[in-house]
């Protein structure tokens, strides 16, 4: 059968190549397959069940366009990898190509629009947001500058979302024969509740390695995570208002946390 | 609570509020919101457009008229492309594409943006129309509103035409012109489920625009009397409205791409387009903006000119409305189609009365009318919307013969010239047309992965025969894919080639299936279109053919099962 | 009652991507929850009555090919039960015999199925070599059994039974089948078993009913449905 697809938007620039080295290093160890995007121009739309989500590139994913299959073929290949090359075929207006969104997984910079300078901790774009609020695909976030990563944590708060962060965990693991490891703050819920939801889930197995913080604040727990690990987290699908107010655990998370990511968002099918 | 009683809990609730009745019912409701508000968007584009041309007018006396076209159409191009960062085009066709091929998803900036960069482009002087960007305002403002009530590809396209239907019935006022200019020109799809929304939206539209701006009609009533000899010369009318609109589809299209060549930078290209429009906006002004104006006085017979100035005119409008669109102005053909129909069916007149002195030929007005139909029948390919906008923003139903005639005769020479219309042409050339329930637009819902068969056995290129003959018995199918010890796909192997060898059994193992393969069998890939995999079977006449990814064979594409899930495909298409 | 996407392709006898497809264009009446869509089973019904779409509910078809694949020749041998020492007169002789003596359904009329095998070996015989014959009647009797069944019969004395190889024949196999598909099924077992040399050694000292089945068993734990040794050929 088809191997699962990555979709990577390449940046011809050093960023660019980190980030493709992320890729390539996460589809040699789980085992999927590279599909590279050279934009040809700075937009493209994607067109998801309910919604289309115009992505805005700056001009740096334009740079040198001559050079930029040879790169990135020859970044994929450092790492053993072979990718494809996408084309677009339909396009909305001359200059708005369409991106197909029937990919398994999708890299995301941080943020996909801004310039690199932008590119850090503690910001996610608003279009990589809508991305994972409507992918039916997880999407990657990989670190700014590449690091090998041997093994997969999930941080599970108990949401549908997590659930599915969970299961994505349990494939990943089994892709690459890393360990994992899950965390859990606690917070006010009690580890009851928790458990429940993992018989429900039928994700008994999945637990073996089960960190559980009972006390003391999530961000501080976070160190716990280890720094050579991809974290898998769930997309909490709030609202704005509430995102607002209380700010969201993926925020803090992602703030916190300089390893790769694996967010997964509502209407991810894992 | 379990999930089974949540679901059964839900059901409950969800079969009491919307059942199938009230899916249509809601549609209706948000068809008469989506009308209103599209409706609305056209009554602030109208309003804009105005302020800001009388707050220009001191200017335009001056040195403004060069120099304002260029300005407006560069700003214009500045705020689309840097600060909505929309993509090139006026707009129309997205809105096609989009209901064609997307299911109607419209971004929600699009509903805003083209109104501000047509007022900028249509007040300061450039020759386009306000209703391609009203057009695809509603139809972004429907779109953005079905998206918030979760509805299906097939109810949001038809809210997205509502959004049309209202835009355009409020722009003219013409609640029955919106409506057939949203089925015939945007669904391409006659149904009783999509024409009643549509019908309220336009209804809405029409009212708000009512309420707003009072029950004014765009081109004031005025009674015709139309002889025989006047119904004979409409045929000429047709011909000439005919010629006009193939001219206006060519020249757009010619200047479009030319200029793209000629100016990379978009800005500079507009604002070029734009400084020629103001050229020859100082000799002959009536090119300039979107030219309501000119059409009222030329129906009202208020405007002065013999033969030649009418024919020029025409022509210059022709000619300015392509430098407008195809730099990359802001706006639409709806209002030049107007103008130039008017002007021309004014040349014909003259032209009529030069020929023939002695005979009592009916006034321009009438002439100017008829042209307009026949221009909008034949750019637009719309004969309908053609027909009915004429009727209704005239008021005049005595006009209706020579009408149609003139709009059947220019529409029938346009579709011979032009086969698809300017709103297509593009999408058309892209193989992007698939109107509902054609052949191309079934075809374009299939991908081959649905279709994909994967009953076949595979066997790989060192097998001996003998182990192949209990792999025949085995299997239905009369191919056998052949990989080789990579598991990279070699081609098949077909029963055929077999048979001379089955039924011997010295060959079992001398004979090694890698030694029978046919290697040069054409394959597909998951993602091909299925007009293509079609095609590629037509031209090796085969049944079937492999579909292979990345070396690996997925399963088989067959016509059966083509043919099968087409017939399904077709049965499922109303609902 | 509410399905699942997944029910409902199985159903429908489509992909569930397509299914997917389908829904997102608005081409079957869904509701959507919390945990994806739910399909309700009078909706689904009426929409594909009147567009004549053909649905399968649990799986009837499917099933009843299922159960076509699993039909064991042990079990049709245990059914048909095994007679000893069966004696006759001819071919004609030896068929009445059996057909009075082996245990049958009580629907079946023996007068008919009589002559059904008769015009059977009338048109060739069924004797298949090495003293072995698989009588049965050319099409499935109109009130004939639910489950197939193989009757093994003994006979007192060799019978000249117009074998291919001309040997004269010592044992039949009564089979009775639902369907021709259920019996080129077990046939084609039953030859597979009748190649196996220990299993004709078996047959040649006329063992007791136990002895057979459990020989029969034994070698049928090795094929595949459609009665081929498993584990020999390549299948991807």
């Amino acid at each position: 059968m088809m191997n699962p697809q990555l979709l990577h938007v390449y940046r011809n620039t050093p960023f660019g190549r980190e980030t493709l080295l992320e890729s390539s290093y996460f589809c040699k160890s789980v085992g999927v397959d590279m599909v590279i995007y050279v934009p040809v121009s700075t937009k493209f739309l994607m067109y998801f069940e309910n919604d289309v989500v115009q992505v805005d590139l700056d001009r740096s994913y334009l740079v040198s366009p001559e050079t930029a299959e040879e790169r990135a073929r020859a970044i994929c290949r450092s790492q053993g990898v072979e990718p494809m090359f996408f084309t677009p075929k339909d396009y909305t207006a001359s200059t708005l190509p369409d991106i197909p969104t029937e990919f398994d997984y999708m890299c995301c910079p941080r943020s996909i629009a801004d310039v690199s300078s932008k590119i850090g901790l503690g910001y996610i774009g608003p279009r990589v947001r809508r991305i994972v609020n409507h992918a039916t695909f997880p999407v990657y976030i990989p670190n700014p500058v590449f690091k090998a990563w041997k093994k997969v944590a999930v941080l599970f708060g108990g949401s549908a979302n997590a659930v599915q962060a969970v299961r994505l965990g349990v494939r990943l693991r089994d892709a690459t024969g890393f360990p994992l490891q899950v965390f859990t703050h606690l917070g006010r819920t009690r580890r009851s509740t928790y458990e429940r939801i993992i018989q429900e889930n039928h994700l008994g197995e999945a637990f073996e390695n089960w960190t559980v913080f009972e006390k003391g604040r999530f961000r501080d727990n976070l160190f716990e995570v280890p720094h050579d690990a991809l974290v898998i987290v769930g997309a909490y699908g709030h609202g704005l208002i509430k995102q607002l107010a209380f700010g969201s655990k993926m925020e803090v998370i992602q703030r916190v946390l300089p390893n790769s990511f694996m967010i997964v968002g509502p209407r991810c099918r894992v | 609570m379990s999930v089974k009683q949540k679901v059964l809990q839900f059901g409950r609730v969800f079969r009491q509020l919307t059942w199938r009745m009230d899916q249509r019912l809601l549609l209706i409701i948000i068809a008469g919101v989506v009308g209103g508000l599209s409706g609305l968007s056209a009554v602030i584009l109208n309003e804009m457009l105005s302020r800001v041309y009388h707050a220009l007018k001191p200017l335009h006396a001056h040195w403004g008229s060069l120099v304002l076209p260029a300005l407006g159409a560069g700003l214009s191009c500045l705020f689309l492309g840097y600060i909505m960062r929309e993509g090139a085009g006026h707009g129309v066709p997205e809105v096609i594409y989009s209901v064609l091929k997307r299911g109607g998803l419209l971004r929600l900036r699009s509903s805003f943006s083209r109104l501000i960069s047509s007022t900028l482009t249509i007040a300061s002087g450039g020759s386009a129309g306000p209703e391609a960007p009203v057009v695809i305002s509603g139809a972004s403002i429907g779109s953005n509103i079905a998206k918030k009530f979760g509805l299906n590809d097939r109810q949001r396209i038809v809210i997205v035409g509502s959004g049309a239907a209202g835009a355009i019935s409020s722009i003219f006022n013409a609640p029955v012109a919106g409506m057939i200019f949203a089925v015939e020109v945007i669904l391409g799809d006659w149904t009783p489920i999509s024409l009643i929304p549509i019908a309220i939206a336009s209804v809405m539209g029409a009212e708000v625009s009512r309420l707003l701006e009072g029950n004014q009609i765009p081109f004031t009533h005025h009674a015709f009397h139309a002889g025989l000899l006047d119904i004979t010369a409409c045929v000429g009318l047709g011909l000439v409205a005919g010629l006009a609109s193939v001219l206006f589809t060519r020249l757009l299209h010619g200047i479009g791409a030319k200029s793209r060549k000629m100016v990379r930078f978009d800005t500079l290209r507009a604002a070029l387009g734009g400084t020629c429009v103001g050229l020859l906006g100082l000799f002959l002004p009536v090119v300039l903006g979107e030219g309501y104006e000119v059409v009222r006085s030329v129906i009202e017979n208020r405007f002065e000119a013999g033969l030649l100035l009418a024919t020029g005119a025409t022509l210059a409008k022709i000619l300015a409305t392509s430098l407008t669109i195809g730099s990359g102005g802001s706006g639409g053909i709806f209002a030049p189609c107007l103008v130039i129909g008017s002007l021309g069916g004014l040349a014909y007149e003259r032209a009529l009365i030069f020929l023939w002195p002695g005979v009592a030929w009916a006034e321009g007005g009438l002439f100017a009318l008829l042209g307009m139909a026949g221009v909008m029948s034949g750019t637009l390919q719309a004969p309908l919307t053609g027909i009915f906008l004429i009727v209704e923003v005239t008021g005049s139903y005595e006009v209706m013969l020579p009408l149609i005639l003139v709009s059947a005769v220019s529409a029938t020479l346009c579709h011979y010239m032009e086969p698809v219309s300017f709103y297509h042409k593009e999408l058309a050339s892209q193989g992007q047309l698939l109107r509902p329930r054609t052949d191309a637009g079934l075809l374009a819902d299939l991908s081959v992965l649905e279709l994909l068969e994967k009953d076949c056995v595979v066997v790989s290129e060192d097998m001996r025969l003998r182990d192949m003959i209990s792999i025949i018995q085995q299997t239905s199918r009369n191919y056998f894919p052949v990989e080789n010890a990579r598991g990279d796909f070699v081609g098949l192997v077909h029963l055929d080639d077999l048979r001379p060898y089955i039924f011997n059994p010295v060959f079992y193992d001398a004979v090694v299936v890698g030694e029978l393969v046919q290697s040069d069998i054409p394959h597909v890939s998951p993602f091909d279109d299925l007009r293509e995999v079609l095609d590629l079977m037509d031209q090796t006449r085969s049944w079937s053919l492999p579909v292979v990814h990345r070396n690996k064979y997925l399963g088989m594409v067959s016509k059966g099962s083509i043919l099968d899930q087409y017939r399904k495909e077709l049965v499922v298409q109303s609902y | 009652m509410y399905l699942t996407i997944d029910q409902v392709s199985k159903w429908l006898n489509l992909p569930v991507n397509t299914l997917q497809r389908w829904v997102r264009q608005g081409k079957i009446p869904v509701y959507k929850s919390d945990n994806g869509y739910v399909f309700l089973e009078r909706e689904l019904k009426d929409w594909a009555d009147s567009r004549g779409i053909f649905l399968t509910p649990k799986q009837e078809a499917r099933d009843k090919a299922d159960r076509l694949r699993d039909f064991r020749l042990t079990d049709a041998m245990k059914k048909g039960g095994t007679i000893h020492e069966v004696k006759g007169e001819g071919v004609s002789g030896v068929l009445k015999a059996v057909v009075q003596a082996a245990p049958l359904d009580r629907r079946i009329d023996r007068d008919v199925l009589f002559r059904r095998l008769i015009e059977r070996e009338e048109l060739s015989s069924t004797g298949i070599g090495e003293g072995i014959a698989i009588p049965h009647p050319r099409f499935p009797l109109a009130d004939g059994p639910e489950e197939p069944s193989i009757t093994t019969a003994f006979l007192d004395s060799l019978v000249d039974y117009g074998s291919i190889d001309g040997v004269p024949v010592f044992v039949l196999f009564l089979m009775l089948s639902p369907s021709p598909k259920v019996h080129l099924t077990l046939l084609g077992k039953l030859s597979h078993l009748l190649k196996d040399a220990s299993f004709k050694r078996l047959l040649k000292q006329r063992p007791v009913e136990q002895d057979l089945l459990a020989a029969v068993e034994a070698t049928e734990i090795n094929m595949d449905p459609a009665g081929r040794v498993s584990g020999s050929s390549h299948v991807g």
